[in-house]
Protein backbone atom coordinates (compact mmCIF):
# COMPACT_ATOMS: atom_id res chain seq x y z
CA UNK A 1 0.00 0.00 0.00
CA UNK A 2 1.44 3.32 -0.31
CA UNK A 3 2.08 5.77 1.70
CA UNK A 4 1.45 9.17 -0.40
CA UNK A 5 -0.48 9.62 -3.60
CA UNK A 6 -0.06 12.12 -5.58
CA UNK A 7 -1.97 12.06 -8.51
CA UNK A 8 -2.13 14.87 -11.64
CA UNK A 9 -1.44 17.93 -8.80
CA UNK A 10 -1.24 21.61 -10.26
CA UNK A 11 0.44 24.49 -8.90
CA UNK A 12 0.53 27.93 -9.87
CA UNK A 13 2.24 31.03 -8.37
CA UNK A 14 -0.25 33.43 -10.21
CA UNK A 15 0.53 32.96 -13.81
CA UNK A 16 3.43 30.92 -13.64
CA UNK A 17 2.61 27.18 -13.37
CA UNK A 18 5.19 24.88 -10.82
CA UNK A 19 4.03 21.59 -11.94
CA UNK A 20 1.23 20.24 -13.92
CA UNK A 21 -0.52 17.24 -13.79
CA UNK A 22 2.19 15.68 -11.66
CA UNK A 23 2.10 12.19 -9.95
CA UNK A 24 4.28 10.47 -8.05
CA UNK A 25 3.64 7.95 -5.41
CA UNK A 26 5.75 6.59 -2.24
CA UNK A 27 5.34 3.18 -0.65
CA UNK A 28 5.23 2.59 3.24
CA UNK A 29 8.30 2.47 4.30
CA UNK A 30 11.05 3.25 1.45
CA UNK A 31 13.22 5.92 0.50
CA UNK A 32 12.29 8.27 -2.24
CA UNK A 33 14.38 10.73 -3.60
CA UNK A 34 12.99 14.20 -5.87
CA UNK A 35 15.10 15.73 -7.80
CA UNK A 36 15.78 18.59 -10.67
CA UNK A 37 17.68 21.52 -10.63
CA UNK A 38 17.40 24.91 -8.83
CA UNK A 39 14.03 26.87 -9.50
CA UNK A 40 11.78 23.31 -10.57
CA UNK A 41 9.70 23.50 -7.72
CA UNK A 42 10.88 20.78 -5.49
CA UNK A 43 10.32 22.80 -1.96
CA UNK A 44 7.01 23.97 -3.41
CA UNK A 45 5.82 20.16 -3.69
CA UNK A 46 6.81 19.51 -0.42
CA UNK A 47 5.71 22.92 0.84
CA UNK A 48 2.31 21.02 -0.81
CA UNK A 49 2.76 17.48 1.15
CA UNK A 50 2.76 19.47 4.54
CA UNK A 51 -0.07 21.72 4.06
CA UNK A 52 1.94 25.04 4.10
CA UNK A 53 0.77 25.40 0.15
CA UNK A 54 -2.16 24.28 -1.55
CA UNK A 55 -2.08 22.96 -4.27
CA UNK A 56 -4.52 24.14 -7.70
CA UNK A 57 -6.01 20.92 -9.22
CA UNK A 58 -5.37 17.23 -8.40
CA UNK A 59 -5.53 14.99 -5.60
CA UNK A 60 -3.15 13.89 -2.36
CA UNK A 61 -3.29 10.92 -0.39
CA UNK A 62 -1.43 10.17 2.77
CA UNK A 63 -1.94 6.63 4.41
CA UNK A 64 -5.35 6.07 2.38
CA UNK A 65 -6.96 9.21 3.75
CA UNK A 66 -7.47 11.90 0.96
CA UNK A 67 -6.11 15.52 2.01
CA UNK A 68 -7.18 16.83 -1.33
CA UNK A 69 -9.57 15.00 -3.70
CA UNK A 70 -9.99 17.13 -7.14
CA UNK A 71 -8.09 20.01 -6.02
CA UNK A 72 -11.18 20.04 -3.16
CA UNK A 73 -9.41 19.93 0.69
CA UNK A 74 -11.08 17.70 3.21
CA UNK A 75 -11.88 20.00 6.58
CA UNK A 76 -9.86 21.31 8.37
CA UNK A 77 -9.96 19.83 11.14
CA UNK A 78 -9.59 16.41 9.09
CA UNK A 79 -6.79 18.02 7.33
CA UNK A 80 -4.99 18.36 10.48
CA UNK A 81 -5.74 14.79 11.31
CA UNK A 82 -4.19 13.42 7.88
CA UNK A 83 -0.96 16.01 8.11
CA UNK A 84 -0.16 15.03 11.68
CA UNK A 85 1.30 11.83 9.62
CA UNK A 86 3.73 13.68 8.43
CA UNK A 87 7.33 15.75 9.67
CA UNK A 88 9.26 18.16 7.79
CA UNK A 89 13.26 19.26 8.35
CA UNK A 90 13.24 22.33 6.33
CA UNK A 91 16.34 23.28 4.47
CA UNK A 92 17.44 26.24 7.01
CA UNK A 93 15.84 23.94 9.40
CA UNK A 94 13.79 27.04 11.00
CA UNK A 95 14.88 26.40 14.86
CA UNK A 96 13.29 28.70 16.96
CA UNK A 97 16.26 30.60 18.07
CA UNK A 98 15.08 32.35 21.25
CA UNK A 99 14.34 28.32 23.09
CA UNK A 100 17.10 26.01 24.09
CA UNK A 101 17.77 22.80 22.33
CA UNK A 102 15.25 21.13 24.90
CA UNK A 103 13.07 24.28 24.86
CA UNK A 104 12.65 23.76 20.93
CA UNK A 105 11.04 20.31 21.84
CA UNK A 106 9.24 20.97 24.99
CA UNK A 107 7.23 23.60 22.93
CA UNK A 108 6.11 20.73 20.41
CA UNK A 109 5.14 18.31 23.08
CA UNK A 110 5.97 18.45 26.73
CA UNK A 111 7.35 14.70 26.86
CA UNK A 112 10.70 14.75 29.09
CA UNK A 113 11.18 11.16 28.44
CA UNK A 114 10.81 11.27 25.01
CA UNK A 115 12.94 14.03 25.19
CA UNK A 116 15.81 12.64 27.13
CA UNK A 117 15.89 9.77 24.65
CA UNK A 118 15.97 11.53 21.54
CA UNK A 119 18.54 13.80 23.15
CA UNK A 120 20.85 10.96 23.89
CA UNK A 121 20.29 8.79 21.06
CA UNK A 122 21.25 11.79 18.65
CA UNK A 123 24.02 13.19 20.98
CA UNK A 124 22.63 16.28 21.99
CA UNK A 125 21.63 15.73 25.52
CA UNK A 126 24.62 17.61 26.55
CA UNK A 127 23.96 20.74 24.50
CA UNK A 128 20.31 20.23 25.77
CA UNK A 129 19.98 23.67 27.63
CA UNK A 130 22.50 25.72 24.59
CA UNK A 131 20.64 28.01 22.38
CA UNK A 132 20.47 27.04 18.62
CA UNK A 133 22.94 30.16 17.23
CA UNK A 134 25.74 28.16 19.18
CA UNK A 135 25.52 24.08 18.30
CA UNK A 136 27.01 23.12 14.79
CA UNK A 137 25.42 23.15 11.20
CA UNK A 138 25.03 19.11 11.92
CA UNK A 139 23.47 19.34 15.71
CA UNK A 140 21.00 22.05 14.40
CA UNK A 141 19.85 19.56 11.54
CA UNK A 142 20.02 16.31 14.23
CA UNK A 143 18.15 19.00 16.32
CA UNK A 144 15.02 19.82 13.72
CA UNK A 145 14.92 16.32 12.32
CA UNK A 146 13.87 14.96 16.24
CA UNK A 147 11.64 18.29 16.78
CA UNK A 148 9.73 16.31 13.48
CA UNK A 149 9.92 13.24 15.65
CA UNK A 150 8.17 14.80 18.59
CA UNK A 151 4.81 14.26 17.21
CA UNK A 152 4.98 10.68 15.72
CA UNK A 153 4.76 11.12 12.13
CA UNK A 154 5.56 8.49 9.75
CA UNK A 155 6.68 10.31 6.94
CA UNK A 156 9.08 13.16 6.95
CA UNK A 157 10.14 14.83 4.16
CA UNK A 158 13.45 16.37 4.17
CA UNK A 159 14.51 19.77 2.33
CA UNK A 160 18.16 19.67 0.59
CA UNK A 161 19.43 17.80 3.70
CA UNK A 162 22.99 18.49 2.59
CA UNK A 163 22.74 22.35 1.26
CA UNK A 164 24.30 23.52 4.49
CA UNK A 165 26.43 20.73 5.43
CA UNK A 166 30.42 19.56 5.01
CA UNK A 167 31.70 16.38 3.72
CA UNK A 168 31.85 14.97 7.22
CA UNK A 169 28.54 15.68 7.88
CA UNK A 170 27.14 14.67 4.66
CA UNK A 171 27.85 11.01 5.77
CA UNK A 172 26.24 11.44 9.00
CA UNK A 173 23.02 12.39 7.39
CA UNK A 174 22.84 9.39 5.35
CA UNK A 175 23.33 7.08 7.84
CA UNK A 176 20.35 9.09 9.83
CA UNK A 177 18.03 8.82 6.84
CA UNK A 178 19.14 4.78 6.40
CA UNK A 179 18.70 4.81 10.27
CA UNK A 180 15.37 6.18 10.10
CA UNK A 181 13.65 4.08 7.38
CA UNK A 182 14.86 0.90 9.03
CA UNK A 183 12.49 2.28 11.87
CA UNK A 184 9.64 2.15 8.90
CA UNK A 185 9.81 5.99 8.65
CA UNK A 186 8.71 6.18 5.60
CA UNK A 187 11.32 9.30 4.11
CA UNK A 188 10.73 11.98 1.29
CA UNK A 189 14.02 13.51 0.22
CA UNK A 190 14.32 16.61 -2.14
CA UNK A 191 17.75 17.42 -3.63
CA UNK A 192 20.01 18.58 -5.97
CA UNK A 193 22.90 16.95 -4.57
CA UNK A 194 23.57 13.48 -7.00
CA UNK A 195 26.33 12.46 -4.84
CA UNK A 196 24.11 12.48 -2.13
CA UNK A 197 21.13 10.37 -4.20
CA UNK A 198 23.86 8.21 -4.72
CA UNK A 199 24.66 7.48 -1.42
CA UNK A 200 20.73 6.50 -0.37
CA UNK A 201 19.23 3.90 -1.67
CA UNK A 202 16.18 5.34 -3.14
CA UNK A 203 13.28 5.75 -5.72
CA UNK A 204 14.34 8.61 -7.21
CA UNK A 205 11.94 11.00 -8.84
CA UNK A 206 13.05 13.51 -11.48
CA UNK A 207 10.84 17.18 -11.79
CA UNK A 208 11.02 18.57 -15.24
CA UNK B 1 11.51 72.09 49.25
CA UNK B 2 12.29 68.40 48.89
CA UNK B 3 9.53 67.09 49.99
CA UNK B 4 7.44 68.92 47.36
CA UNK B 5 9.52 68.22 44.74
CA UNK B 6 9.04 64.78 45.84
CA UNK B 7 5.50 64.94 45.85
CA UNK B 8 5.82 66.34 42.07
CA UNK B 9 8.05 63.40 41.74
CA UNK B 10 5.79 60.74 42.86
CA UNK B 11 2.62 62.32 40.34
CA UNK B 12 5.06 61.59 37.34
CA UNK B 13 5.96 58.55 37.93
CA UNK B 14 2.81 57.30 39.21
CA UNK B 15 1.49 58.32 35.41
CA UNK B 16 4.69 57.28 33.70
CA UNK B 17 3.60 54.14 35.39
CA UNK B 18 -0.28 53.50 34.47
CA UNK B 19 1.04 54.76 30.55
CA UNK B 20 3.88 52.25 30.60
CA UNK B 21 1.66 49.27 31.90
CA UNK B 22 -1.17 49.98 29.60
CA UNK B 23 0.23 51.07 26.61
CA UNK B 24 2.91 48.65 25.90
CA UNK B 25 -0.03 45.08 26.15
CA UNK B 26 -2.52 47.33 24.03
CA UNK B 27 0.12 48.19 21.79
CA UNK B 28 1.23 44.52 21.35
CA UNK B 29 -2.72 43.77 21.04
CA UNK B 30 -3.30 46.36 18.22
CA UNK B 31 -0.13 45.19 16.57
CA UNK B 32 -1.99 41.32 16.27
CA UNK B 33 -5.23 42.46 15.16
CA UNK B 34 -4.19 44.93 12.68
CA UNK B 35 -2.03 42.22 11.61
CA UNK B 36 -4.90 39.79 11.47
CA UNK B 37 -7.56 41.45 11.27
CA UNK B 38 -10.06 42.16 7.74
CA UNK B 39 -8.65 45.03 5.63
CA UNK B 40 -11.61 47.06 6.74
CA UNK B 41 -10.23 47.21 10.59
CA UNK B 42 -6.62 46.81 9.21
CA UNK B 43 -7.74 50.55 7.59
CA UNK B 44 -9.07 51.77 11.06
CA UNK B 45 -6.30 50.94 12.90
CA UNK B 46 -3.85 52.50 10.37
CA UNK B 47 -5.67 55.28 10.81
CA UNK B 48 -6.06 55.78 13.97
CA UNK B 49 -2.11 55.37 14.35
CA UNK B 50 -1.49 57.54 11.57
CA UNK B 51 -3.67 60.32 13.66
CA UNK B 52 -2.15 59.23 17.04
CA UNK B 53 1.64 59.67 15.41
CA UNK B 54 0.07 62.61 12.99
CA UNK B 55 -0.90 65.34 15.94
CA UNK B 56 0.94 66.67 18.98
CA UNK B 57 0.29 64.73 22.01
CA UNK B 58 -0.88 68.18 24.20
CA UNK B 59 -3.52 68.92 20.85
CA UNK B 60 -4.85 65.31 22.32
CA UNK B 61 -5.16 65.76 25.75
CA UNK B 62 -6.61 69.34 25.09
CA UNK B 63 -9.24 67.90 22.94
CA UNK B 64 -9.97 64.94 25.45
CA UNK B 65 -10.30 67.63 28.41
CA UNK B 66 -11.55 70.59 26.90
CA UNK B 67 -12.97 69.15 23.69
CA UNK B 68 -14.78 66.28 23.79
CA UNK B 69 -17.02 67.59 27.27
CA UNK B 70 -18.22 70.09 24.66
CA UNK B 71 -19.59 67.94 22.01
CA UNK B 72 -20.88 65.14 24.64
CA UNK B 73 -21.05 66.76 27.87
CA UNK B 74 -22.20 63.46 29.65
CA UNK B 75 -17.96 62.48 28.77
CA UNK B 76 -17.11 65.32 31.59
CA UNK B 77 -14.61 63.49 33.58
CA UNK B 78 -13.28 65.34 36.34
CA UNK B 79 -10.36 63.74 37.46
CA UNK B 80 -7.82 65.78 35.36
CA UNK B 81 -4.50 63.11 35.92
CA UNK B 82 -7.15 60.04 34.72
CA UNK B 83 -8.26 62.11 31.67
CA UNK B 84 -4.75 63.23 31.50
CA UNK B 85 -3.38 59.55 31.50
CA UNK B 86 -5.98 58.34 29.29
CA UNK B 87 -4.83 60.69 26.36
CA UNK B 88 -1.14 59.48 27.62
CA UNK B 89 -2.13 55.82 26.88
CA UNK B 90 -4.39 56.43 23.29
CA UNK B 91 -1.25 58.14 22.22
CA UNK B 92 1.64 55.92 23.16
CA UNK B 93 -0.61 52.68 22.22
CA UNK B 94 -0.13 54.32 18.58
CA UNK B 95 3.93 54.43 18.87
CA UNK B 96 4.23 51.36 20.78
CA UNK B 97 2.46 49.51 18.20
CA UNK B 98 4.24 50.92 15.40
CA UNK B 99 7.05 49.61 16.78
CA UNK B 100 5.82 46.38 17.75
CA UNK B 101 5.01 45.80 13.72
CA UNK B 102 8.06 46.73 12.81
CA UNK B 103 9.33 43.87 15.47
CA UNK B 104 6.67 41.43 13.73
CA UNK B 105 8.02 42.27 10.25
CA UNK B 106 11.26 41.69 11.41
CA UNK B 107 10.31 37.48 12.77
CA UNK B 108 11.51 35.23 10.36
CA UNK B 109 8.35 33.77 7.71
CA UNK B 110 9.67 29.91 8.68
CA UNK B 111 9.20 30.56 12.25
CA UNK B 112 5.44 30.67 11.33
CA UNK B 113 5.91 27.59 9.25
CA UNK B 114 7.41 25.46 11.34
CA UNK B 115 4.66 26.72 14.02
CA UNK B 116 2.22 25.81 11.06
CA UNK B 117 3.75 21.94 10.78
CA UNK B 118 4.29 21.70 14.37
CA UNK B 119 1.06 22.44 15.17
CA UNK B 120 2.14 24.88 18.42
CA UNK B 121 -0.99 26.12 19.61
CA UNK B 122 -1.76 30.21 18.71
CA UNK B 123 -1.04 31.14 22.34
CA UNK B 124 1.63 29.01 22.97
CA UNK B 125 3.19 30.34 19.94
CA UNK B 126 2.90 34.33 20.18
CA UNK B 127 4.28 33.98 24.08
CA UNK B 128 6.42 31.69 23.68
CA UNK B 129 7.93 32.15 19.98
CA UNK B 130 6.63 35.52 18.53
CA UNK B 131 6.76 37.83 21.19
CA UNK B 132 10.75 37.06 22.82
CA UNK B 133 11.89 37.13 19.04
CA UNK B 134 9.89 40.40 18.51
CA UNK B 135 10.87 41.89 21.37
CA UNK B 136 15.06 41.28 20.98
CA UNK B 137 14.85 43.46 17.62
CA UNK B 138 12.44 46.46 18.92
CA UNK B 139 13.45 47.13 22.71
CA UNK B 140 15.93 49.48 21.77
CA UNK B 141 13.37 51.35 20.18
CA UNK B 142 10.66 50.80 23.27
CA UNK B 143 13.61 52.00 25.68
CA UNK B 144 13.42 55.25 23.55
CA UNK B 145 10.10 55.47 23.48
CA UNK B 146 9.89 54.35 27.31
CA UNK B 147 12.22 57.53 28.00
CA UNK B 148 10.70 60.13 25.55
CA UNK B 149 7.67 58.82 27.67
CA UNK B 150 8.89 59.80 31.17
CA UNK B 151 9.74 63.49 30.11
CA UNK B 152 6.37 63.80 28.14
CA UNK B 153 4.86 62.95 31.61
CA UNK B 154 5.37 67.09 31.59
CA UNK B 155 2.59 67.87 29.18
CA UNK B 156 0.17 66.89 31.73
CA UNK B 157 0.30 69.60 33.19
CA UNK B 158 -1.16 71.54 30.55
CA UNK B 159 -4.61 70.36 32.60
CA UNK B 160 -3.84 71.66 35.54
CA UNK B 161 -2.28 68.29 37.00
CA UNK B 162 0.73 69.50 39.27
CA UNK B 163 3.88 67.31 38.58
CA UNK B 164 7.29 67.34 38.78
CA UNK B 165 7.77 69.99 36.59
CA UNK B 166 4.89 72.16 37.38
CA UNK B 167 6.53 71.90 41.03
CA UNK B 168 9.38 73.31 40.17
CA UNK B 169 8.42 76.00 38.37
CA UNK B 170 6.02 77.06 41.53
CA UNK B 171 8.90 76.66 43.30
CA UNK B 172 11.21 79.10 41.49
CA UNK B 173 8.46 81.28 40.87
CA UNK B 174 7.44 82.49 44.32
CA UNK B 175 11.46 81.84 45.47
CA UNK B 176 13.31 83.68 42.83
CA UNK B 177 16.19 80.93 42.84
CA UNK B 178 16.43 78.60 40.28
CA UNK B 179 17.84 75.31 42.21
CA UNK B 180 14.39 73.41 42.38
CA UNK B 181 14.77 73.41 37.91
CA UNK B 182 18.37 71.68 39.21
CA UNK B 183 16.85 69.30 41.60
CA UNK B 184 13.72 68.92 39.14
CA UNK B 185 16.27 68.26 36.15
CA UNK B 186 18.15 65.63 38.55
CA UNK B 187 15.31 63.90 38.90
CA UNK B 188 14.37 63.66 35.42
CA UNK B 189 17.94 62.11 34.94
CA UNK B 190 18.13 59.85 37.81
CA UNK B 191 14.63 58.26 36.30
CA UNK B 192 15.72 58.22 32.66
CA UNK B 193 19.28 56.21 33.77
CA UNK B 194 16.99 53.91 35.79
CA UNK B 195 14.88 53.10 32.49
CA UNK B 196 17.62 52.70 30.49
CA UNK B 197 19.74 50.65 32.69
CA UNK B 198 16.72 48.25 33.09
CA UNK B 199 16.35 48.10 29.45
CA UNK B 200 20.19 47.06 28.88
CA UNK B 201 19.62 44.49 31.39
CA UNK B 202 16.50 42.80 29.79
CA UNK B 203 18.52 43.15 26.12
CA UNK B 204 21.48 41.28 27.82
CA UNK B 205 19.00 38.54 28.33
CA UNK B 206 16.91 38.48 25.38
CA UNK B 207 20.89 37.44 23.56
CA UNK B 208 19.50 33.79 23.46
CA UNK B 209 23.18 32.44 23.40
N1 LIG C 1 5.31 32.14 -2.47
C1 LIG C 1 5.69 32.21 -3.76
N2 LIG C 1 5.13 33.11 -4.59
C2 LIG C 1 5.48 33.18 -5.88
N3 LIG C 1 6.39 32.38 -6.46
C3 LIG C 1 6.99 31.46 -5.69
C4 LIG C 1 6.66 31.33 -4.30
N4 LIG C 1 7.42 30.33 -3.78
C5 LIG C 1 8.16 29.86 -4.80
N5 LIG C 1 7.91 30.53 -5.95
C6 LIG C 1 8.52 30.27 -7.28
O1 LIG C 1 8.27 28.92 -7.58
C7 LIG C 1 9.39 28.34 -8.25
C8 LIG C 1 9.80 27.07 -7.53
O2 LIG C 1 10.35 27.40 -6.28
P1 LIG C 1 10.92 26.28 -5.31
O3 LIG C 1 11.48 26.96 -4.12
O4 LIG C 1 9.88 25.28 -5.09
O5 LIG C 1 12.09 25.67 -6.18
P2 LIG C 1 13.16 24.56 -5.78
O6 LIG C 1 13.08 23.50 -6.81
O7 LIG C 1 12.99 24.16 -4.38
O8 LIG C 1 14.52 25.34 -5.96
P3 LIG C 1 15.87 25.24 -5.10
O9 LIG C 1 16.57 24.01 -5.58
O10 LIG C 1 16.62 26.47 -5.50
O11 LIG C 1 15.50 25.20 -3.68
C9 LIG C 1 10.45 29.41 -8.27
O12 LIG C 1 10.46 29.98 -9.57
C10 LIG C 1 10.02 30.41 -7.26
O13 LIG C 1 10.41 31.70 -7.63
MG1 LIG D 1 14.12 24.46 -2.62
Amino acid sequence: MNMIDAININKRFGNSIIFENLNFSVEKGEIVTIVGSSGRGKSTLLRCLVGLEKIDGGTIIIDGKKLVEDGVYAKSRDQSKILSEVGIVFQNYNLFPNLTVRGNLEIVKNDGKKIDSLLRRFGLYDRASAYPSTISGGQKQRLAIIRAMMLDPRIIFFDEPTSALDEDNRGEIVKLINELNSEQYTIVVVTHDMQFVDCLNSKIYEIQ
Amino acid sequence: MFIELLRGLLVTLELFAVCWVFSIPFGLLLCFARKNSLKFFRFLIDTYIWIMRGTPLLLQIFFLFYGLPLIFPMLQVNDRFLVGAFAFILNYVAYFAEIFRGGLKNVDKGQFESIKVLKISKLKAVFRIIIPQMLRVCLPSICNESVALVKDTALIFSIGVIELLTTAKNIVNSSADIFAYVVAAAMYLFICSLVNLAFKIFEKRLKFE
